[in-house]
């Protein structure tokens, strides 16, 4: 299968402090790849250096081979969305759920009225949310939602990775469970790579097709689901199963 | 409240029987509710109501004129160095800190010197130092912002940094500053008042409430009306002002 992201060797520290190290990875396409690790290991700050928020100290990023360069074209800002672990201030509360998708849509695609009104509605209905969302403001929906909507506003416009930082992790199980649900589906429906971040190895057991443990900055070891969850090659790895009742 | 005022101010050309400037020493110092005056005369048989009237017309119009720039510009620049943080930040909190603790009033006797007194001096030196007030509360909260989810989901959808902060960031620091410019404006139509009161603000013969009141205070036991219509027309524009101001802020809290 192609591959859609390279991360060759990255190095990032925040204010002096090196938080990355040698970090690599890839990702093909329709596929997701679970990133666990424990907390502080350096997992947000990876998705920050990927999506371009924060410039490593050496090292590439590479999208369908092509390398990006500090600064990203409208484009490539576009082909890398990302889902945050907050719902709550993930959208700008002033804006219409429509006006956000819009804005967002008509900016990367430079799509008409009539074309920017059809596919927001397409995809309020496929992230089965109320018919009325896009008329409504970000406060007045439900964490879950909330959710959703970054999700579609991610989707609305045509990425080709996606990365979901603990998109679940501050909702209810069965909420969090369709989240998932929804997630699988999409990328199926579009073929979609998907970096999806967490420290919960029932929730990467469920979605992921290959796993990436990350600890103190580092990638320790990278694998496909089955071999991984049957028998990790590294003892952090032995450890992080044992630690979680199997579901 | 303030609609009413300022429809009074607007249409006072119109409403007003008598030129505010106009003299009749044959009918001065009249009491409010006589025949054809109602709020009565002054000293100088200029009839008040008229007086009051277009006294509004002036303040109002330079505490407009003074803020509008001034809060433009504050909530810009504010924004600005909160988003961008760093550098941009230290500079500003570095201007905004030295300016602050340079009593204003001083300012505006020294520019009023300087230009002479009059509408242009209050007008010039609100502009110097009006905008730190916006500059402070909209660095704060854009600083609060910048690290915000929906900002870098902003940045993400490559929004330009302009774009940011004038269509992420400015709604939702509006609700602040325009309770920030309410305040501001009461307390600037007070030093206007008081400017005109001490005789460097707005000068005589135009009608403004500050002279208004300090012409009448030589007459305040005969004739208290002259200093208290006045006098009320400032409270009143103060209140109404904060009521704006909260009204939009419930408005505005989601
Ligand atoms: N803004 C920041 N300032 C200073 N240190 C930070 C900042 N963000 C993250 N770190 C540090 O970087 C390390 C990795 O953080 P993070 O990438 O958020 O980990 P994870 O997402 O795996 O929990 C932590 O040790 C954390 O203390
Ligand atoms: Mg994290």
């Amino acid at each position: 299968m192609k591959n859609v992201l390279n991360v060759k060797n990255i190095y990032a520290s925040i204010g002096g402090k090196q938080i990355l190290k040698d970090v690599c990875f890839d990702i093909s396409e329709n596929e997701i790849l679970g990133l666990v690790g424990g907390s502080g290991s350096g997992k947000s700050t990876a998705a920050k250096v990927i999506t371009g928020l924060l410039k490593p100290d050496s090292g590439s990023i590479e999208l369908y081979g092509r390398k990006l360069s500090g600064k990203r074209s409208r484009k490539e800002c576009g082909s890398i969305q990302m889902v945050f672990q907050n719902p709550e201030s993930s959208l700008n509360p002033k804006y219409k759920i429509g006006k956000i998708l819009a804005d967002a849509m008509s900016f990367q695609l430079r799509l008409s009225r009539e074309e920017i009104a059809k596919r927001s509605a397409d995809l309020i209905r496929r992230m089965e949310l109320p018919e009325d969302t896009l008329y409504r403001y970000p406060g007045s929906f439900s964490g879950g939602q909330k959710q959703r909507i970054a999700l579609a506003r991610a989707l609305s416009v045509e990425p080709d990775l996606i990365i979901a930082d603990e998109p679940t992790s501050s909702l209810d199980v069965s909420v969090q469970l369709r989240m998932l649900d929804l997630i699988k589906e999409i990328k199926e429906e579009r073929g979609l790579s998907i970096l999806f971040i967490s420290h919960d190895l029932g929730v990467i057991n469920y979605l992921c097709d290959r796993v990436a443990v990350m600890k103190d900055g580092r990638i320790i070891e990278t694998g496909d689901r089955g071999s991984f969850f049957e028998a990790p090659k590294t003892e952090y790895g032995r450890e992080l199963l044992s630690s979680v009742p199997r579901i | 409240m303030m609609g009413l005022l300022i429809l009074l101010a607007l249409t006072a050309p119109y409403i007003c029987r008598y030129d505010p400037m106009a003299q009749d020493l044959y009918a001065t110092l009249k009491k409010p509710m006589t025949e054809g005056h109602l709020l009565g005369t002054d000293q100088l048989g200029r009839d008040i109501l008229s007086r009051i009237l277009y006294a509004a017309r002036t303040d109002l119009s330079v505490m407009a004129a003074a803020e509008v720039f001034p809060f433009f510009a504050g909530t810009f620049i504010g924004m600005a160095a909160g988003y961008f943080g760093g550098r941009a930040d230290a500079v500003i909190s570095l201007i905004t800190d030295t300016f602050i603790a340079f009593p204003y009033y001083l300012l505006v006797i020294v520019v009023a010197f300087m230009t002479g007194a009059g509408i242009h001096g209050i007008i010039v030196t609100f502009m110097i130092v009006g905008w730190l007030v916006y500059a402070r509360v909209a660095k704060a909260l854009a600083a609060s912002f910048r690290n915000t989810e929906w900002v870098e989901a902003a940045k993400l959808l490559g929004y330009s940094d302009l774009r940011i902060i004038a269509f992420e960031i400015f709604p939702n620091v509006l609700p602040q500053v325009v309770v920030v410019l309410m305040t501001d404006m009461a307390a600037l139509l007070v030093s206007i008042v008081t400017l005109g009161y001490l005789g460097i603000g707005i000068s005589p013969p135009t009608p403004d409430w500050g002279s208004m009141i300090s012409e009448g205070q030589s007459l305040i036991n005969t004739a208290p009306y002259l200093s208290l219509i006045p006098g009320f027309m400032v409270v009143y524009t103060g209140i109404a002002l904060s009521l704006i101001g909260d009204g939009l802020a419930d408005r505005w809290r989601r």
